[in-house]
């Protein structure tokens, strides 16, 4: 693990699938700043969560335990940790599930195909200043 | 008077009614002649009379001429009605008659070459006698043509049949009565004096006539009793008012014109025109119970009948017109209709309708199915009375006794006339009508008359028989479009699910296509992107490793959809030439291989149990049974995040039974029949187990299936995981084996 950034922006990502984890993982090793903490399900993703009080969490929708969906509803519903930003990352390319994952109070509904990892990493840091 | 005088008085008046009766009610030549040879008689009898009567010689001379003008006419008119009657047609013989009896006519207004002396005999009356002498041959004349005539008649009678035959018995035996009779009262002329009582018979002949009439339908002329009757009874009523007020007036009142008889008229004239109505009703009631309706009457109802025939289509209806009409028309209390029904080529008569009948008597008629054959036979209305007869004729026992069994049934239930419904040639039903409440005779107008309505009632009946079947053709049309409607309803809905299952499948699908290309991606553009001094050599190798792996994953996707929807036609089997032995226990392993890795990640245990005993190679293709096993290893893996995978083979007479078990979560029972079908996936399946294509087990299925005997079937409930087996058949050698199949396992 790099040293402790000053700014240190702690990042969960729930994500099921080790090739994208490590995808991610590589990416964010550039920025010392953000600290990408991932977890390969939903149940495990909603306990850290609340542990660990993350800056962001960037959710995946079809995860093999919960749906990606349900994970959101909880968090927003948990007082510790409705607060907490929550971006959508998927291959889910339907309207009407970004329209929902909006609604339930996503900040943002991200597509893997259509954002490269370095583009994702940006965002995160954007929105994070 | 003298016995003579009441003769000739009797003779006179009947023939006088009869001849009237014939001038009032007949249409043709026959009735027409038939009045003139009443009329000739008439003159005979009145004459007779008036000879009977007076002492006068002068006188009787007078009346006996006159007579003569009648005696003359006699011969000439009954030979002519006779050829008449009979149809034969003699013109020169008619002609020369006439002639004949013109001359005699001159002859008997000379002085003394026909009537020539007058005789006082009985010490009654003067007789014509001795004659003159024309008298002679006219005599021979006179019973010369008499006798023809009845031997005409006679010869008719031998040979015609059936209601003729009736009609010419009665019309002999009358005639032959009157003449005898009369003629006998040729003999004193001749100076044989032998009182002529006999003459006494003449008066028969009109009453034996008219009863032949009644009965027989003599001369198809109808009696029209009931007018008669009607007209004769206002006339006695208003004669005997009109003498009971002037009898009042006289006796009380005096002169008409005084003012009390002025006033009494003004009561009187207006109770008489009430009364009078009133009466004019009870008589035609009268009439109406015990005599025959007038024939203008109901040819007219039934003619409407026939017209109103043409309105209805409700069978019912129709039957209920049929019945109630001709019963008030006719008179009968007792009318039904039965209708054909053709059940299995068995043609059986049913109670259409039918009142005053016992039901059940009114199938007596058709029980043995003569009446029927004899409806269709001859298409013509039966009478009963005409039963008689043709029992009389018939030619053989059988049809006999049929005529008589008939016979009894009708009298049985008091049915006097069957009807035959006949449409293009068939019988379609029978009317029974009872007998009159009259009791007189159905006419030959009649007749007719029932015919042709009978005829158009068929065609009605027919008409509205068809009606009803396309009636019910189109109930049955309607529940039949009612039906397919609610099955369009339910594909529909059905459709409407496959559609929202093809649309999920179709997310699934893509977000599986995508999942690995966004991986493939990403990996590419962090190896393009950062500065590849800053990436370890471990990490460059994970992410080319990545990318390869991802790519083996598109390409298991791609050929999943294509292998699913190659699967998915009518035609897909695995014919004989593209099974191929294979070594199942090899090929498990190969596989396993392939996904131990993937197992090894997701920390599922995946055990393998090699049977201890060597197996026979499956008869397979290998192509498709590797979709298969790892298609099911797949599907292991993806019921179950945590735990074991389980792996047999055992052996089944003739097939290798490939389980694998899994200590997953399970899938409800509910779910088992659809988890097979094409992008379906267990109730839950869709948000919890996100990588499987929904194409697996429907892949899986199909293949098995597709071998001869193949099968797969699956133990599992909602939380104690899922065995899914799977039965392959044994390799046989082809007959006759070839030597290129080699097992290359």
């Amino acid at each position: 693990m790099p040293q402790k950034h000053p700014d240190l922006k702690k990042i969960l990502f729930i994500e099921d699938d080790p090739d994208q984890v490590f995808l991610y993982q590589t990416q964010f090793q550039n920025y010392p700043e953000l600290d990408l903490q991932p977890v390969y399900s939903g149940q495990e993703g909603l306990q850290k969560a609340q542990e660990e009080k993350p800056d962001l969490i960037l959710l995946d929708l079809l995860l093999t335990d919960i749906y990606g969906l349900e994970v959101l509803k909880e968090l927003k519903q948990n007082p510790a940790t409705q607060d907490i930003p929550v971006i959508v990352i998927t291959n889910m390319f339907k309207t009407s599930i970004s329209k929902e994952c909006i609604k339930q109070g996503a900040e943002d509904y991200w597509l893997k195909t259509e954002m490269m990892p370095r583009q994702i990493v940006e965002s995160v840091k954007k929105r994070l200043n | 008077m003298n016995l003579f005088a009441l003769s000739g008085i009797l003779a006179g008046f009947s023939s006088t009614v009869m001849a009237a009766f014939m001038f009032v009610r007949g249409r043709n030549r026959l009735h027409f002649l038939w009045g003139v040879f009443c009329i000739s008689v008439a003159i005979w009898g009145f004459g007779g009379y008036q000879i009977a009567t007076t002492a006068d010689p002068e006188v009787a001379d007078t009346w006996w001429r006159i007579t003569h003008i009648g005696i003359i006419l006699i011969p000439v008119l009954f030979t002519h009605f006779v050829y008449e009657f009979l149809q034969i047609k003699k013109l020169f013989l008619i002609v020369a008659l006439y002639v004949i009896g013109l001359l005699f006519l001159v002859a008997n207004f000379t002085d003394d070459l026909f009537i020539a002396n007058m005789r006082w005999v009985f010490d009654q009356f003067y007789y014509d006698s001795p004659p003159g002498i024309i008298y002679i041959p006219f005599s021979v004349f006179f019973f010369g043509m008499v006798i023809y005539s009845h031997y005409k008649l006679w010869l008719a009678y031998k040979t015609v049949q059936g209601i003729k035959k009736m009609q010419i018995k009665y019309f002999l035996i009358g005639m032959a009565v009157s003449f005898a009779g009369g003629g006998l009262s040729f003999l004193p002329v001749y100076k044989i004096d032998i009182y002529p009582f006999l003459n006494i018979l003449v008066f028969l002949y009109p009453i034996i006539i008219g009863y032949a009439m009644f009965k027989y339908r003599l001369m198809d002329i109808r009696v029209a009793a009931r007018g008669i009757f009607i007209y004769a009874g206002l006339a006695v009523f208003a004669y005997a008012v009109f003498y009971l007020i002037a009898w009042i007036y006289q006796e009380f009142l005096g002169d008409v014109f005084s003012p009390q008889g002025l006033l009494a008229g003004l009561i009187i004239a207006p109770l008489f025109v009430l009364v009078l109505f009133g009466v004019n009703r009870g008589l035609r009631g009268l009439a109406d119970r015990h005599l025959f309706s007038s024939l203008s009457n109901y040819q007219n109802t039934l003619r409407q009948l026939t017209r109103e025939l043409n309105y209805h289509v409700d069978l019912d209806d129709l039957v209920n017109l049929i019945v109630s009409t001709t019963q008030r028309t006719l008179g009968t209390p007792r009318a039904g209709v039965l209708l054909a029904n053709i059940d299995n080529d068995h043609i059986k008569f049913d109670i259409a309708q039918v009142t005053g009948f016992d039901e059940q008597n009114g199938i007596s008629l058709v029980r043995d199915n003569f009446l029927t054959q004899h409806l269709r036979n001859t298409q013509k209305p039966l009478v009963r009375d005409e039963l008689h007869l043709l029992i009389r004729d018939s030619r053989t026992r059988q049809e006999k006794e049929g005529f008589e069994n008939l016979l009894n049934q009708m009298i049985k239930i008091e049915a006097f006339l069957c009807l035959p419904l006949i449409n293009g040639g068939r019988l379609i039903g029978i009317i029974v009508l009872g007998e009159k409440t009259s009791s007189d005779a159905y006419t030959k107008e009649e007749l007719e008359l029932l015919d042709t309505m009978a005829q158009q009632a068929a065609t009605a009946i027919e008409n509205a028989q068809l009606y009803s079947q396309i009636q019910e053709l189109n109930q049955d049309l309607e529940q039949k479009v009612e039906k397919q409607t609610k099955e369009l309803q339910e594909k529909n809905r059905d459709l409407e699910k496959l559609l929202k299952i093809r649309s999920e499948f179709l997310d699934i699908a893509a977000h599986q296509l995508r999942t690995p290309v966004s991986v493939i991606l990403g990996n590419i553009s962090i190896l393009q992107e950062e500065d590849l001094q800053d990436l370890s050599e471990e990490q460059k190798k994970k992410l080319f490793r990545g990318i390869y792996k991802k790519s083996r994953k598109l390409e298991a996707v791609i050929r999943n959809i294509l292998t699913a929807f190659e699967v998915d036609s009518e035609e897909f089997s695995l014919e004989e030439d593209m099974l191929e032995p294979i070594d199942l226990v090899r090929l498990v392993e190969k596989e396993l291989e392939e996904v131990r890795k993937t197992f090894d990640l997701q920390k599922v245990a995946v055990h393998f149990y090699r049977p201890s005993e060597l197996f026979p190679p499956v008869a397979s293709n290998r192509y498709y049974l590797e979709q298969v096993i790892l298609c099911l290893l797949d599907n292991a893996l993806n019921f179950t995040p945590e735990g074991k995978v389980e792996i047999f083979l055992e052996r089944k007479e003739e097939f290798i039974k490939l389980t694998i078990k899994d200590s997953g979560i399970g899938i409800p029972e509910s779910d088992h029949d659809r988890l097979f079908h094409k992008f379906s996936r267990g109730e839950k399946a869709v948000n919890t187990y996100p990588h499987g294509s929904g194409l697996g087990l429907f892949i899986v299925k199909k293949v098995v299936e597709a071998h001869p005997g193949g099968q797969i079937t699956i133990e599992s409930t909602s939380q104690n995981g899922s065995t899914f087996s799977v039965t392959l058949p044994i390799y046989k050698q082809p007959d006759p084996p070839p030597d290129r199949i080699q097992p290359e396992e």
